[in-house]
């Protein structure tokens, strides 16, 4: 059945296709910014190791 | 066992116990070995005209890509970069620009050149020592202002990929390096003659301070020794002191002493002699002999260049230099 015009809403969509967010919605996204966020500390984490300091060259162990 | 190393870079060879930093501030013993604590970390990142360097016979007209990292091995009371010289790196805002970060921008940024300047290269030797051998496989050079107060070895080994080297000759006596900079003359005239007979390009730098070392007797003793051991050929730089950091209470530097001390420079027989921090004709360089002007600066600009390969366009008379690359 056709929709009336007086079920559109202001942004063009009608009501039953409001952005509520189903609870398998819910889910995807969660996981998501679970794996997101690990990987973002895993490339973290080699920054890190490139943050050491270097080793100098030109210095010796003294006997003392 | 003993966990105390000596550094070995330059020619205070500090000894350091477990945990202590070395008096350029950026080197530190960790549990037995020691450790660059700017490796990567420039505090300063610039483009500049080589002739800011100042280079006056290498590459004229082109950008250099210059870095710095805090810290210095000596402690001169008139510097010019105080701030970042006598900083620990904690102390400053720095980058994190890795060796080959370096050359990649140098690249993308049109520069034919790496200059390690602004503090003392030598604190940051590993990172600029990286940086040059990525560099030199890119046919990037590599040039640096220094104070040449490093050990022969670590020098040497530079050299391998060091395209030319200004260096600060701060005064003539042993006296002058001691009160003033907290350093020694003699590893200095030693640094130069190792870079002469390693066949890097080598340009002189003298700071010309009122009262502190400006006897002519001495400037004319310091031109004949350069003249004697690293020849005539190699372009020396007056540069005019201004008041500044420790030694606020000094006067800039009188036109006569600058005047003087190029008179003294030519008469000791060095044939390119320019003066810094000034506007006069003494920033162009001459045919030594035709007279002729072969290139006009004025500030870090050149306005012409009259030097056709390496040779004087209207004599032919080859220039000591690097002018092509």
């Amino acid at each position: 059945m056709k929709k009336s015009e007086c079920d559109v809403g202001a942004y063009g969509h009608t009501p039953s296709q409001s952005s509520r967010i189903t609870r398998r919605g819910f889910l995807g996204f969660f996981l998501l910014g679970g794996v997101i966020s690990l990987f973002g500390k895993k490339v973290k984490g080699v920054v890190g190791i490139e943050d050491e300091p270097r080793k100098a060259m030109f210095w010796r162990k003294t006997d003392a | 066992m003993s966990k105390t190393v000596q550094c070995e870079l330059c020619p205070t060879e500090c000894v350091l116990e477990d945990y202590q930093i070395g008096g350029c501030k950026v080197r530190i013993n960790k549990g037995g070995a020691l450790y660059s604590l700017v490796y990567g970390k420039p505090c300063s990142v610039a483009i500049d005209p080589i002739e800011k360097k100042p280079f006056f016979h290498f590459l004229p007209a082109t950008t250099a890509f210059s870095i710095a990292t805090v810290g210095c091995v000596l402690g001169c009371k008139f510097c010019q970069n105080w701030q970042i010289s006598q900083a620990k790196p904690e102390e400053s805002d720095n980058y994190n620009l890795p060796p080959a970060d370096v050359v990649r921008q140098a690249i993308f940024n049109g520069c034919k050149t790496i200059t390690y300047t602004y503090t003392e290269p030598t604190v940051f030797y590993e990172y600029m020592y990286d940086t040059a051998v990525i560099a030199r496989q890119h046919g990037v050079k590599n040039t640096m202002h220094t104070c040449g107060y490093i050990n022969e070895r670590p020098l040497r080994e530079l050299s391998k990929y060091m395209d030319a080297a200004d260096v600060d000759l701060k005064a003539f006596t042993e006296d002058f390096y001691g009160r003033v900079c907290g350093g020694r003359l003699k590893p200095v005239l030693d640094a130069l003659v190792v870079l002469k007979d390693e066949g890097v390009w080598l340009e002189v730098t003298n700071l010309v301070i009122p009262t502190l070392n400006d006897d002519m007797k001495k400037i004319s003793e310091m031109c004949g020794w350069i003249v004697a051991n690293l020849g005539p050929d190699v372009p020396i730089h007056f540069s005019r002191f201004f008041p500044y950091y420790k030694l606020n209470n000094l006067p800039p530097t009188p036109m006569e002493t600058m005047a003087d001390a190029r008179k003294a420079a030519m008469d000791a027989g060095l044939k390119f002699v320019y003066m810094g921090n000034i506007r006069s004709e003494a920033e162009n360089t001459y045919c030594p002999k035709c007279r002729k002007l072969l290139i006009e600066r004025i500030g870090y600009s050149v306005r012409q260049n009259n030097i056709m390969g390496s040779a004087c366009k209207f004599c032919n008379t080859r220039i000591p230099g690097v002018w092509e690359g």
